[in-house]
Order: structure tokens, then sequence, then C-alpha cells
């Protein structure tokens, strides 16, 4: 008898980062969201030079979940959830500067995009 | 007359009150400390008896504001869930003001999670309690989240008391 044929079944499975299901996953990145939307007067205030209105805000918030809505990895939706904390910590705790929470915003995002075009590149010098 | 008024304006005062069984030329004393606070005479009475209404006044309008407001109705609670889902402003956006009892946020109006969670902070923000998230996936349509506040908040209808002219059945037991 091989080892692998050996190995219990239960060994094979993945260990999950923090969910074991869906169900729970979502339910972390709900949590996630009503935090930022709590969190929405006080971002206004600390970050003011922005000058954000708060339905703007909410946009922005639901915009950038929503970038990542087509993840179905539990694994990977658990690793989102994390890092999504994380910045949430560096913004209410202004940790980050006017600008570096505007990078948030895509209208505010003012890093150079990477060409697309056949002819872009071309004069981009790729 | 009016003068025979600021006198017993003069004794309630409890400084002179104190003073007026001793002193034997208790009128003389009232008109010198009259002249003495000022010279006319007429004004200090008047200001003491306006700034004893208006503390009246104040004190009536405190009770005013302590009195408990009357108890949460399930209709108000209605009322108010319907009034927040009709400012919410996506739902503004599908549907204006075309939301009843029984409409479903996501199949109905076409909301995703992340809006549901946004129309129950704002249910947060106005009754001034925290919804648990395992609480989330029961509030999906309006009459849901109206019977869950009623639940949390223990409301229940207060019936009218009936006025009739029957004796207080309460004393009946005394009786029979």
């Amino acid at each position: 008898m091989s080892l692998a044929a050996r190995i219990p079944h239960t060994l094979k499975q993945v260990r999950p980062v923090l969910s074991t299901d869906h169900a729970e996953a979502k339910r972390r990145v709900l949590n996630l969201y009503k935090i930022w939307l709590r969190q929405i007067p006080y971002i206004r205030v600390d970050y003011i030079k922005n000058n954000w209105t708060e339905p703007r805000l909410r946009d922005i918030i639901k915009e950038n979940f929503m970038r990542n809505k087509d993840v179905t990895d539990v694994r990977a939706i658990d690793l989102l959830v994390v890092r999504g904390q994380m910045d949430f910590v560096e913004t209410a705790e202004i940790w980050r500067q006017q600008h570096n929470v505007a990078v948030f915003d895509s209208t505010k995002n003012t890093y150079k995009k990477k060409p697309a075009s056949f002819l872009e590149r071309f004069y981009e010098g790729y | 007359m009016l003068k025979t008024i600021i006198r017993h304006g003069c004794r309630l005062r409890p400084a002179l009150n104190m003073r007026l069984p001793t002193s034997t030329l208790n009128t003389r004393l009232h008109t010198s400390s009259l002249s003495k606070a000022n010279p006319h005479g007429q004004i200090w009475p008047c200001v003491f008896v306006s700034r004893r209404t208006s503390i009246l006044e104040q004190n009536i309008k405190d009770a005013g504001q302590m009195r408990t407001p009357p108890p949460l109705t399930p209709r108000d609670i209605e009322s108010r869930v319907l009034r927040i889902c009709n400012d919410y402003d996506k739902i503004q956006e599908a549907h204006k003001n075309k939301i009843t009892l029984a409409t479903h946020f996501m199949n109905d109006l076409g909301l995703d999670s992340l809006d549901h969670v946004e129309i129950i902070v704002a249910l947060e923000n106005e009754f001034g309690f925290e919804v648990p998230d395992a609480d989330y996936d029961k509030l999906y349509t309006i009459k849901a989240v109206v019977d869950y506040l009623i639940k949390r908040m223990n409301i229940v209808e207060h019936k009218k008391p009936v006025v009739s002219s029957a004796s207080d059945p309460r004393y009946d037991h005394h009786h029979h």
C-alpha cells in the first residue's frame, strides 16, 4: 500500500485561514463593510483636505469592496478581509497621509496607468 | 395702596422678618432700607415679583420637558422604518415611494448585500442599538424588519383606557 493511500482524507483538506465556510466569510465581509460605514464621519474629518462628502465616501467604500466581488475562494476572501482590516486601522489611526487615503478614490488616484494599446506602449518605449 | 403693597413685599424678605419682632420702629426701618436700596422705592418689588414669576415659569417649562414621552407603538416603528427606507438614495432611484411592508430588498428593489448593510446601519442610527450580524439574513423584507424591531424593543400595543360610569372593578373584590 502506498503512502498516499494511507493518508487519511481529513489531512488532504486545506487548513482555513479564518472562516470554515462561505457563510462565515460573508459575515466577516459584511462586518468589515459596516465598520467602514461607521467610520465615514471620522474619515471626513481626519482627511478633510480630500473634501469628500458622505455619499461619495459610501460610494468609494462600496467600489473598493466590489472590486473583489468575483473572488470565490474562502481563503482568498479571508486574506482580503484581513487586509481590509489593516487598511481600516491605518485609516482610523491616521497613520496615512491625506494623499495616501485618496488612493481609495478612483477619481483621485493619480498613479500613472500602464499603457494598454500597442501605440501607447510604443510611445512609452516598451 | 401701592405703599402698603410695597411694605408687604418688604416683609417677605427673610432678613427683615427676623428683625421685625425686635425692632420697635419697623415702619421706619422699612422706609429707610427701601430708600437705601433705590431712591424711588417702586422698582424693587416689581423686580422681585418678575424674577419670581420667571423662576416659576422656568420650573413649569422644565417639568414639561421631564415628562416621559408616550410609549412607542408598532405603528410608530412602521412609519419610521418606512421613512428610513424611503430616504435611502438607492431605493429612491429605483422605486420612488412605492415601498410597502411586503417589499423584499433584494428581489423587489434589486439591492445587494452591501446595500442591505447600509440600510441596517441607518436603522441602528435611528433606533440606537446594534443589530448582530447573525440576524442580517432575517431582515430582508420591511415587514421582517418591523417585527424584529418590535421584538427587540419589547413594544406592546397598549389598549386605550375605556371611560365608563361603572365603578372601579379593582374595588369590587372587597364588596363581594
